[in-house]
């Protein structure tokens, strides 16, 4: 469990590497992103280790990206626009996230991850389109 | 305040936790629904990105296997990449990051939709610890 030596380990070791840097710019530049990245590149990495499931790909996805959204937040110094949306925003989020967190691999997702499509998919339409 | 403004962050951070997405949901409310600037919605999400995994990795590390090699070359590589990132944010127009963010979500979207394979629940692999 791993970056294994030899070929392989090459291999995964460049897919990380270029996939993260791609993931810093795509975090950098709108303030998220990373995370689907991350874990695109652990599952692609674990594809073949029976031991590795994809929850563990999501867990090592989440640390990486906790990291790299501080750094992020750190270059919006001094656009504080918004920012009384903060109180009503950040403990129910976290009351979320802790339980989806303990929710992940209890249930199953396939209907969420179609509504999250089909939400992201308009609402991106709709930015485009400008109105 | 917004009536909505709770329910919206809770369920986002849920989803957030869960892996099935929620990074871009917030951005998308608080633009298209509170009227909040682009630049300003996406550190409002990195501000509640952050709350979110600060309750959530500590469970995902006691819980999952998580290799530290992997994780210290994906957040190696991905600072450069940030400030790479940041720079170009500061050189174009919001609306153009608007635009690329529309476009990533559709992206994300296409994705989520049509990858196989990835959820933990269908997994067979057995790799829980506990």
């Amino acid at each position: 469990m791993t970056l294994l030596p030899g070929k392989k380990g090459r291999a995964s070791l460049s897919l990380a590497a270029l996939g993260a840097l791609f993931a810093g710019v795509v975090n950098g530049l709108l303030g998220t992103g990373a995370g689907t990245v991350f874990f695109f590149i652990t599952q692609r990495i674990y594809r073949d280790d029976p031991g590795i499931g994809a929850e563990d790909c999501f867990a090592c996805a989440m640390a990486a990206v906790f990291p790299v959204s501080l750094l992020s937040l750190l270059t919006y110094s001094g656009s504080a626009a918004g920012d009384g949306l903060l109180f009503s925003l950040l403990i129910p989020g976290a009351l979320g996230g802790l339980l989806g967190a303990f929710l992940s691999g209890r249930i199953g997702r396939k209907t969420l991850k179609k509504v999250f499509a089909a939400v992201v998919i308009f609402g991106g339409a709709y930015m485009i389109a400008g109105r | 305040m917004d009536l909505f403004d709770i329910p919206a962050a809770f369920l986002i951070g849920a989803l957030t936790g869960t892996g099935v997405g929620g990074g871009g949901l917030l951005v998308l409310y608080l633009t298209l629904l509170r009227g909040v600037e682009q630049i300003s919605a996406q550190r409002l999400n990195l501000i509640l990105f952050i709350a979110v995994s600060a309750a959530a990795v500590p469970y995902h590390l006691a819980h999952r296997k998580v290799d530290a090699e992997v994780l210290a070359v994906l957040v190696a590589f991905a600072i450069p990449g940030t400030f790479a990132g940041a720079a170009i944010r500061g050189s174009v127009p919001s609306e153009t990051v608007r635009e690329i963010f529309g476009i990533a979500m559709l992206i994300t979207g296409a994705y989520v939709l049509f990858k196989k394979g990835g959820d933990p629940v269908r997994s067979e692999r057995g790799s829980r610890r506990g």
